[in-house]
């Protein structure tokens, strides 16, 4: 905002200026977030403001920590952090659609608008655009900070969370201009996918786990180490208890050189080196023309791939093995499918954490205790939670009516297709995530689980199929994303756990009596094998279409 | 009077040559077919003219203009409708032809005004307050058609303006760029297809992997094509029957093998 007052507005266009930047605040106010997308039945009538409020709530929690955590300078760290990488995330996940807009090459760049006046309406709307999430973020926090610390703290704040704010953009630009210059636009569009996964996995994990392990790590003195002396959020907390409690020592005062002179630098650097490339591969992208996907060659049949090695091991019949290729390939590629799935992997961790690492006892302590417990079977059954949630995802899919052609085709028993299905599920993300199960628990535990792990194995493809077959069941990819209700996930997440529970219960009893665990593995295998029978076989009136 | 002129125009993308010494003058009022395969080069062609693109060697002028200097005044006085759909389409009709409007620094009210009138023409005045995300192409077409014309340019360039309209928007379109012919403007228009522009054109440029190879008018291509030069292209510009039929019976063998 202050750059644009400085600037003598020489071949700008007030008018115009004026004109973009309005429609563009119009059009962000309509678009959906990409982390809520998923979620949302129906269009909500103005999407920013649920998230503004999203990032208000959040912050009044970090605020709050004033009144809870005894050392000022922790809570100005998590503070400053929060706003830093709010903001990032914004910029990198939900603002990448307006920065990576080609749109605007095509309907602006023909009218007649100077250059200048495209690049100030840009930099002006990105400064409207995060000042609005800005004032969301800080305003409560800040004010918290001034009652309890007083206005100096409170001012100081301010002005630390504005040079965190602009550090912000200064590292989104440098990331985005530094992998333009590597990758391609699908490229770097598929890095944003992933980048959104990895942010909702750190968001579920921090939110649940970081509170218990403050709660050990606190004590009355917070010494920053240099460690924590090096990194950003830091640098700008240390100004502010600089300020607060006049402490102008030498570290003080590099801390607030350095919280002034990064972001400015940064800026500098930007504006200067990045912005003019930048833009100019941007403007490039809508006509470098159609940028294909590569895609493994079709003709290396000599070449070993996990999927076909699967696929000739548990699939036996054409429409089956036709399935399992064409789920394989399309959890590798759509991006609507790794978005709601991945995350889930989160709650693997999450719920280890919750029954493993019970609170009350601090995590060392329940380290060494471990081998003694009977933990492990939790390790054995938890990987249930990722084969069930795809259950729900895998009938989702963007372009649902592709799945026509299962109509079409003549197929005698779609249950063929849906066995794929769970035969993906199984090999492709069941498999590895147990394997690693197995490799944790064997360096814990050692030999003497091999057993169990082994009917685990057996019972969790069992679970799996239980699962599939209690709900409605539905060809993979060929139902709308958002027709299923949210509202019973909970409920059914809550089954999911009960029913792992009991299957945690029945083994832990097998336990008890000898050599009961093996005996076992041939029955559960029969079971297993008569469950998978039931969903290969199932007639289309089961299907729910 | 020429008003539009291109000397030595070469363009390449990634050390690809997309336009290879291009030499074209258009009369003012004349309607100029612009046609050749996909990827010949069309669409960086008008691109250039327009001053979309700024990356080029060469001189274009426009209206007396050097595109490189003046191409905001150029771009004030030409109407551009763009091939593929691309618009902001979480706006309405409405509102994204009164930004476009505001763009050109038309009046408020002649915005609203010409708004109104031209979507009712074009029949969708009962949509006009709906977001576009939900409207097909012919649809979105349409808007873009009225979003070049707004400000009632001199000069127009149509980048495959029918594509995606349905056969009765088709004829309409049609209509619309014989009257604007009548009318004194001059038109520029790319296709891949001959059929239309055969019909409506003065003069037709063929262009090929960047190369023009044919200049005229419709009567004069057609004794060049006998000559056999041009055979090839003009046949997949317009469809050789026999050529097809040959194709099409090689498809039923392969079926049948």
């Amino acid at each position: 905002m202050l750059l644009v007052v400085k600037l003598k507005p020489t071949g700008v266009d007030i008018g115009q200026l004026r004109t973009i930047t309005e429609v563009k605040l119009l059009m962000d106010s309509r678009r959906t977030p990409p982390q809520w997308k998923k979620q949302q039945q129906k269009q909500m009538k103005n999407p920013m403001i649920f998230s503004m409020i999203m990032y208000a709530i959040m912050s009044t929690v970090i605020g709050v920590q004033a009144f809870l955590v005894p050392s000022m300078l922790l809570v100005q760290i998590i503070f400053f952090s929060t706003v830093f990488t709010l903001l990032l995330m914004t910029l990198i996940t939900d603002f990448s659609s307006v920065l990576l807009d080609t749109t605007d090459n095509s309907v602006l760049i023909p009218k007649p608008i100077s250059s200048k006046t495209i690049f100030l309406a840009r930099v002006l709307h990105i400064s409207i655009y995060l000042s609005q999430f800005f004032i969301s973020i800080a305003t409560i926090p800040v004010i918290i900070f001034a009652i309890k610390y007083g206005w100096i703290a409170g001012i100081t704040s301010l002005l630390g969370a504005i040079l965190m704010a602009l550090m912000s953009i200064c590292i989104a630009y440098l990331a985005y201009g530094l992998l333009l210059r590597i990758v391609s636009e699908q490229k770097l569009k598929d890095i944003i996918g992933y980048f959104q996964i990895v942010l909702s996995v750190v968001f579920m994990l921090s939110f649940q786990i970081l509170p218990s392990m403050l709660k050990f790590e606190l004590g009355y003195t917070f010494e920053p180490n240099t460690l924590i002396l090096c990194l950003p959020p830091t640098w700008p907390a240390m100004m502010v208890e600089s300020f607060a409690y006049t402490q102008f020592d030498s570290t003080h005062l590099l801390m607030i050189a350095l919280s002034f002179a990064t972001p400015i630098l940064g800026l500098w650097f930007v504006f200067k080196f990045l912005a003019p490339s930048f833009a100019k591969k941007l403007a490039a992208m809508g006509d470098s023309g159609e940028s294909s996907v590569k895609t493994s060659k079709p003709n290396k049949q000599n070449n070993f791939s996990l999927s076909n090695f699967w696929n000739r091991l548990v699939c036996k019949d054409g429409t089956e093995a036709a399935g399992f290729d064409l789920v394989w390939k399309i959890t590798s590629r759509d991006k609507g499918f790794k978005v709601a799935f991945y995350p889930g992997l989160a709650y693997l961790f999450i719920f280890f954490f919750i029954t493993v690492f019970k609170s009350g006892r601090g995590f060392a302590q329940v380290w060494e205790t471990l081998p003694n417990s009977n933990s492990f079977l939790w390790l054995v059954y938890l990987p249930t939670m990722i084969s069930t949630t795809a259950i729900y995802v895998l009938p989702m899919y963007e372009n649902f009516t592709a799945a026509w052609i299962y109509n079409s085709a003549p197929i005698k028993t779609p249950g063929n297709l849906v066995s794929a299905a769970a035969k993906v599920v199984l090999t492709k993300f069941f498999f590895p995530i147990y394997l690693v199960m197995l490799a944790f628990a064997y360096y814990v535990w050692g030999y003497k689980i091999l057993d169990d792990f082994l009917l685990g194995v057996i019972n969790n493809i069992s679970l799996f199929y239980i699962v599939y077959l209690l709900n409605d069941i539905s060809l993979p990819f060929s139902q709308k994303p958002n027709i299923k209700q949210q509202s019973g996930k909970l409920v059914k997440t809550i089954l999911q756990f009960l029913l792992i529970g009991g299957m945690v219960g029945l083994h832990y009893l097998a336990l008890k009596v000898s050599f009961l665990v093996l005996a076992l593995i041939l029955p559960a295998g029969i079971a297993s094998y008569f469950l998978h029978k039931k969903l290969l076989n199932l007639p289309w009136d089961k299907i729910k279409l | 009077m020429s008003v539009i002129q291109a000397r030595n125009l070469v363009k390449s993308y990634a050390g690809k040559t997309v336009l290879n010494n291009i030499n074209l003058t258009v009369e003012a009022g004349q309607v100029l077919g612009y046609i050749g395969p996909n990827g010949a080069g069309k669409s960086t062609t008008i691109k250039i003219i327009c001053g979309i693109i700024d990356e080029f060697s060469g001189e274009v002028n426009v209206m007396g203009m050097d595109v490189r200097k003046d191409a905001l005044e150029i771009k004030r006085r030409i109407g551009y409708v763009p091939e593929q759909a691309a618009m902001y389409d979480v706006l309405t009709p409405n509102e994204y032809l009164n930004f476009i409007g505001k763009l050109y620094h038309l009046e408020q009210q002649t915005i609203q005004k010409k708004t109104s009138d031209l979507l009712r023409v074009f029949e969708l005045q009962d949509r006009a307050n709906e977001r576009m995300s939900g409207f097909s192409k012919g649809m979105r077409q349409k808007v873009l058609l009225i979003s070049g014309l707004l400000h009632n340019p001199d000069i127009v360039f149509f980048d495959e303006p029918l594509s995606g309209l349905d056969a009765n928007a088709v004829i309409l379109v049609k209509e619309i760029l014989l009257q604007l012919k009548k009318s004194g403007k001059t038109i520029f228009y790319s296709s891949h297809i001959m059929d239309v522009v055969e019909k409506i054109s003065d003069r037709i440029i063929i262009i090929n992997a960047g190369n023009i190879v044919a200049d005229g008018n419709i009567e004069e291509l057609k004794s060049q094509v006998k000559q056999g030069s041009l055979e090839n292209i003009f046949t997949s510009l317009t469809g050789d029957e026999a050529a097809n039929n040959a194709k099409a019976s090689e498809f039923i063998q392969v079926l049948n093998s």
